[in-house]
């Protein structure tokens, strides 16, 4: 059986790809200010979502096909676009699970390689969407973009012309800033929810798909309650997570620090233990819309906030209930 | 100092390199042996002798990159010295701690039937990474690679330490799932 040490030993063994990545990276505490950094910034902050992945604590995971668009370790980095000068919705190269999600690799590939590669013919391009117009790789400035024949509605996958031939592009999700003390609405009047809603669905907190909710009360009840509620941010969002620390176990061996923002521990064998208290019954409301883009919903019954992008957003204790109760049903 | 004219002056034979070198990675190398290690005299001993390793290896190679050379005479030395002197049970560096939540992860009642080829077991890691998004893959490797405590890679990443536990307890689950799928554990 293997153990550590020969893991260890051979990720020891891994390629310098992966070596040079990890140590070049110094990337900065997430800002929303100045979104034109985002060429290097978004790459950088992986602020995009691979069709499901906004974490809590406002993070998001971006799985891409290869290391490269990550601009603090290679200067060859793929960049992300916007399109028309819209700055909301940023294009990311796709990644190998997305194209898992667009059917673009064959059933039980766990990876991409030369031959389970699709190769884009002017046959796949749809209408046109538009051109590249901001981007930090300037040869892609002008781009030509299309729609995916064969997903003609979804603005999420694009096709686009580069230098380098056709090249598959995905934005799942939207870049919704929402200031401090502003409400949660803005995050759907975004996405054109809720009349957009083509599926909601309730994950785990490790993203496993649990179940759909179809039913049309419960999807309203639910957009109901996560609406018109106040973005509290990070800091106080981290208060809650201590507090609710100290209500369970009267010490303050997690406790929130205002030097650094966040919730410190004392020994870090404690955040296993608080974890569970934590995300006790966490999950994640996965709303898909009818052009394709996820938005994705982060909800800590056991603290009672939910996180939506890097927003932060407090719960009643009878919202919380009703809100649990809502999701039971969808199970 | 760039990279090919540290490498240049090893190929002069100059003194000069070693100097340049340490200036330019001296502080990665040390972080990386010390959490290891847990120990700033064998740390400062083991990158002296990764240097002297350079030394010896340049000329003929020329790496490159330079860095990711560096960093693995680096690990492995550190690595040699941890497990040669367990019997003073060091513990306590960060590496101590990964290494547990490793064993935590790769604990199976299974056997698997055979040995498992190293350079196999590389080949399905980089396998692995390849399905992480870049900063989950910076995570894994700043934690396992480089056995960075979770409060050096928060401030490295800008998440909170919180956040940092959270994203790798997950990706330890998906690495167990993978390497369960792949016949491993």
């Amino acid at each position: 059986m293997m153990n550590a040490a020969q893991f260890s030993s051979a990720l020891g063994k891994v390629n310098d790809k992966y070596i040079m990545e990890a140590v070049t990276y110094e990337c900065k505490k997430k800002k929303r200010s100045g979104w034109l950094k985002w060429g290097a910034l978004a790459a950088c902050l992986c602020l995009a979502v691979a069709g499901f992945a906004v974490h809590q604590f406002g993070t998001v995971d971006v799985p891409r096909d290869t290391v490269g668009e990550d601009d603090c370790a290679h200067d060859s980095a793929a960049y992300g676009f916007c399109l028309n000068g819209n700055s909301t919705a940023v294009y990311y190269p796709i990644s190998f699970e997305e194209r898992v999600r667009y059917e673009l690799v064959p059933k039980g590939e766990v990876g991409l390689n030369e031959s389970n590669t699709y190769q884009i013919t002017e046959a796949d391009l749809g209408d046109l969407m538009g051109t590249v117009t901001d981007c930090k790789d300037e040869t892609m400035i002008g781009s030509q973009v299309y729609h995916f024949a064969k997903y003609p509605e979804h603005d999420s996958i694009c096709i686009v012309d580069t230098s380098n031939g056709y090249e598959f592009y995905v934005c799942s999700w939207l870049d919704v800033s929402v200031e401090i003390g502003d409400v949660s609405d803005a995050v759907f009047a975004a996405y054109g929810l809720p009349d957009s809603l083509e599926t909601m669905g309730l994950l785990s907190s490790d993203f496993q798909y649990l179940s759909g909710i179809d039913d049309e009360a419960a999807i309203k009840a639910i957009f109901e309650l996560f609406s018109g509620k106040v973005n509290h941010g990070l800091e106080e969002n981290e208060r809650l997570f201590a507090q609710a620390w100290y209500d369970a176990y009267g010490n303050d061996d997690i406790c929130y620090s205002e030097e650094s923002g966040t919730c410190v521990v004392k020994e870090p064998s404690l955040f296993d233990k608080a974890h569970e208290l934590w995300n006790e019954g966490e999950r994640i409301v996965q709303i898909t819309t009818n052009r394709g883009f996820d938005l994705m919903i982060d909800y800590f019954p056991a603290v009672g906030v939910f996180t939506c992008g890097d927003s932060y957003y407090e719960l009643s204790d009878s919202e919380v209930e009703s809100l649990n109760e809502l999701l039971r049903g969808g199970l | 100092m760039e990279d090919n004219t540290i490498i240049e002056l090893f190929f002069d034979r100059s003194e000069q390199a070693i100097r340049e070198l340490d200036d330019k990675y001296g502080k990665v190398c040390h972080s990386l042996s010390y959490n290891i290690l847990h120990s700033r005299q064998d740390a400062e001993e083991c990158v002296n002798d990764a240097y002297l390793g350079m030394w010896n290896a340049i000329p003929p190679a020329r790496p490159n990159p330079l860095l990711a050379f560096l960093c693995r005479i680096v690990r492995n030395l550190s690595l040699m010295r941890y497990h040669g002197d367990r019997a003073f049970k060091r513990g306590g560096g960060s590496y101590t701690v990964a290494l547990e939540e490793l064993e935590g992860c790769l604990a199976s009642p299974q056997t698997v039937e055979g040995e498992l080829e190293e350079q196999e077991l590389v080949r399905l890691i980089e396998g692995f990474l390849e399905t992480l998004s870049p900063e989950n893959r910076v995570l894994f490797l700043r934690r396992y690679w480089f056995a960075d405590s979770y409060g050096e890679i928060a401030a490295r990443t800008g998440l909170s330490e919180k956040n940092v536990s959270v994203r790798l307890t997950r990706i330890r689950k998906r690495l167990r799932r993978y390497l369960a799928e792949g016949g491993v554990i």
